[in-house]
C-alpha cells in the first residue's frame, strides 16, 4: 500500500492541507468535521431519544422533518473526512481503529435511517414499537462508539506519513 | 514556565491536575466524552432553535422542549471534562485566543438564555403545531444557534492557538 499512500501524500491537495498556514486548510477541515458531527450525531441522538420516549408530545412522523439536518451533517463529514484522509492516508489506513470507526459510522447511519422508516410506518401511533426502541438504543450506542473511535485515532496511529519512521 | 502566576501554581498543585498528567488514557476518554456532550447539546438545543426559526412547524415548540434536559446533561458533561482539560494544562487555555473567544461566545449564549427564559419562553410555550413563533423568539434562537456553532468552531481551534512556550 505504501506506493499508493505516497501518491496521495505527494498530491497538491494533500501537501496544501498539511503545510498551509491558512486556518482554512487542516484546521478548517477539522472544524467542519466537528460541526458535521454535531449535526449528524447530535441530530440522530435527539431523534433516537424521541423514539425511546423522551418528548412524547412530538409526533413520530413529524421527526422526518428534521432529517435535512442529518443529511447536511453527513455531507459535511463525508467531504471533510475525505479531505482528512487525503492529508494523512498512511496515518488512518494503517490504523485498525480507523476501520472500527468506519464500521460504527456505517451502523449508526444505517440505524438512524431505518429509524425514520419505522417512525413513518407508525405515523398515526404515539408509542413506537419495541423493535423501533431497540433500534434507537442501538443507534445511540453506535454513535457513541463512532465518536470514541474517531477521537482515539489521534492516539492509536503507529505511522504518520509514508516517509516518517514507525513509532512503535 | 519559570515564572508561573499564583493561580497557575495553585491549579498545578491540585490532585486533579496530577491525576490528569498521570493518566495518559484519561485525556482521550475525556475528549471523547466532550465530543459526545457537544453532540447532545447541539443536537437537542439546535433542533429546538431550528423549530423556533420555522423548521418542522408541525411540532409544537413546547413538545420539542422536553429534549432540552438532555442538552443540559451534555453541557454538564462538557463542563466537567472541560475542567479536566484545564486542570491538566491550564496555560494551554488561559493564554489562548481561541479559548478566549470560546468563553466570550459562552457568555453571550448564557445571557441570551436568560433573556429567552425571562422574556420569550412564556409566549413560545403557547405556540401550537403549525404556528409561527414571535420575532423576538426567532432572534434569540438565531443568536443561540450562532453562539453554539461559534463555541464548537473556537473550541476545535484551541489546539492551533496554543501559546508558544507550550510547545
Amino acid at each position: 500500500m505504501d506506493p499508493f499512500f505516497a501518491v496521495i501524500e505527494n498530491s497538491a491537495l494533500s501537501l496544501w492541507l498539511r503545510s498551509s498556514s491558512s486556518l482554512l486548510a487542516f484546521p478548517g477541515v477539522l472544524v467542519l468535521h466537528a460541526l458535521g458531527m454535531g449535526a449528524l450525531a447530535g441530530g440522530s441522538l435527539a431523534i433516537a431519544l424521541r423514539v425511546l420516549g423522551v418528548a412524547r408530545g412530538v409526533p413520530l412522523a413529524a421527526i422526518r422533518q428534521f432529517y435535512p439536518v442529518f443529511w447536511v451533517g453527513l455531507s459535511a463529514n463525508v467531504f471533510s473526512g475525505v479531505l482528512l484522509l487525503t492529508a494523512y492516508p498512511t496515518k488512518a489506513l494503517t490504523n485498525p481503529v480507523f476501520f472500527v470507526k468506519m464500521l460504527f459510522v456505517f451502523l449508526a447511519v444505517t440505524a438512524t435511517l431505518w429509524l425514520r422508516d419505522l417512525a413513518n410506518d407508525a405515523a398515526h401511533s404515539v408509542a413506537p414499537s419495541d423493535r423501533a426502541k431497540m433500534l434507537a438504543a442501538a443507534a445511540i450506542l453506535f454513535w457513541i462508539a463512532a465518536i470514541f473511535a474517531g477521537r482515539f485515532l489521534a492516539y492509536t496511529h503507529t505511522r504518520l506519513l509514508v516517509d516518517t519512521p514507525v513509532y512503535f | 514556565m519559570a515564572d508561573m502566576a499564583p493561580w497557575e501554581i495553585w491549579v498545578r498543585g491540585t490532585g486533579l491536575s496530577r491525576f490528569v498528567l498521570d493518566h495518559f488514557w484519561g485525556w482521550p476518554i475525556a475528549e471523547s466524552l466532550h465530543f459526545l456532550g457537544l453532540s447532545l447539546l447541539i443536537g437537542t438545543v439546535g433542533l429546538f432553535d431550528l423549530r423556533l426559526l420555522g423548521m418542522a412547524k408541525s411540532i409544537a415548540p413546547a413538545a420539542l422542549h422536553r429534549l432540552i434536559p438532555w442538552g443540559i446533561g451534555g453541557y454538564v458533561l462538557n463542563l466537567c471534562t472541560g475542567i479536566y482539560f484545564f486542570f491538566g494544562y491550564p496555560e494551554q487555555y488561559a493564554y489562548n485566543r481561541a479559548f478566549h473567544f470560546k468563553l466570550a461566545f459562552m457568555a453571550v449564549a448564557g445571557l441570551n438564555l436568560l433573556f429567552f427564559y425571562g422574556m420569550a419562553f412564556r409566549g413560545v410555550k403557547t405556540v401550537g403545531p403549525g404556528a409561527d413563533t414571535a420575532w423576538q423568539a426567532k432572534v434569540m434562537a438565531g443568536i443561540s444557534l450562532a453562539m453554539w456553532l461559534g463555541i464548537i468552531i473556537a473550541g476545535r481551534l484551541i489546539t492551533f492557538f496554543r501559546p508558544p512556550f507550550f510547545h
